[in-house]
């Protein structure tokens, strides 16, 4: 598996707002409104600032949360970062 | 106060200590488990509550059907029949692939230089509230 690098929409191109079961995402450049669950918000936040790659996100995330077996933690991390990717939240740096 | 904090690996029965939950608390599960990744994320554009595969399939009738028996002149504007210059509507709904293609430059399938240049303008010059509008609008927003 390649090791792509990942890096979130900047802060400022979109807005956060947490209801009670789920996260809207305001996308500014395409007027898009995302409604997400867990862990996509946490994936969201484990991304700003830094170029990371998948590996090192898993890592930052289980420093907060039990991700299960790692293994299987890699890979649902990697579906979520390409559904991120198609829309427009994450870019491959 | 050190002395309380940390795993007494001395202990024989390999149990932490009782302040451990204070150190290390209970982190919250984030993945649901299972080797497949439920998709996390509805997407909703403004205007349109659709998926983006039906964006490009979504309609756009020229004119829309309460004109459908006007004209279209060469700014996109209706005019009654038979107004000098102007074309009669096309004869079937463009779908979004077919109007975003034509905006691009290509021709709207199975229609003149005239009735193309129409009917662009036409859709060009749509109001929220008229048929299409919506379907263009979407159009316009990059992904």
């Amino acid at each position: 598996m390649a090791q792509d690098q990942y890096r979130a929409e900047p802060a400022s191109d979109y807005i956060l707002r947490s209801l009670d079961d789920v996260t809207l995402v305001y996308h500014r450049r395409s007027g898009q409104t995302h409604i997400v669950v867990s862990p996509v918000p946490e994936i969201l936040a484990a991304l700003t600032g830094d170029i990371s790659s998948t590996a090192e996100i898993v890592a930052r995330l289980s420093h907060d949360y039990d991700l299960g077996d790692p293994h299987d933690a890699l890979a649902a991390v990697q579906t979520h970062l390409d559904e991120m990717v198609a829309l427009g939240l994450a870019h491959v740096a | 106060m050190s002395e309380e904090k940390g795993r007494n690996a001395g202990d024989p029965q390999g149990l932490p200590p009782e302040d451990e939950s204070l150190v290390t608390p209970t982190r919250r599960r984030l993945l649901m488990g299972g080797a497949v990744a439920a998709s996390a994320i509805v997407s909703i554009r403004p205007a349109l509550a659709s998926t983006a595969a039906s964006v490009l399939n979504c309609r756009i009738p020229v004119p829309d059907p309460p004109h459908a028996s006007q004209h279209i002149a060469a700014d996109g504007s209706l005019v009654p029949a038979g107004t000098q210059g102007a074309v009669p509507g096309a004869g079937r709904p463009f779908t979004g692939e077919e109007v975003k293609a034509a905006l691009r430059g290509r021709h709207l399938p199975g229609t003149s230089y005239e009735q193309n240049q129409a009917y662009l303008n036409y859709i060009r010059r749509l109001q929220s509230g008229t048929s299409g509008f919506t379907c263009y609008a979407s159009l316009q927003m990059p992904r």
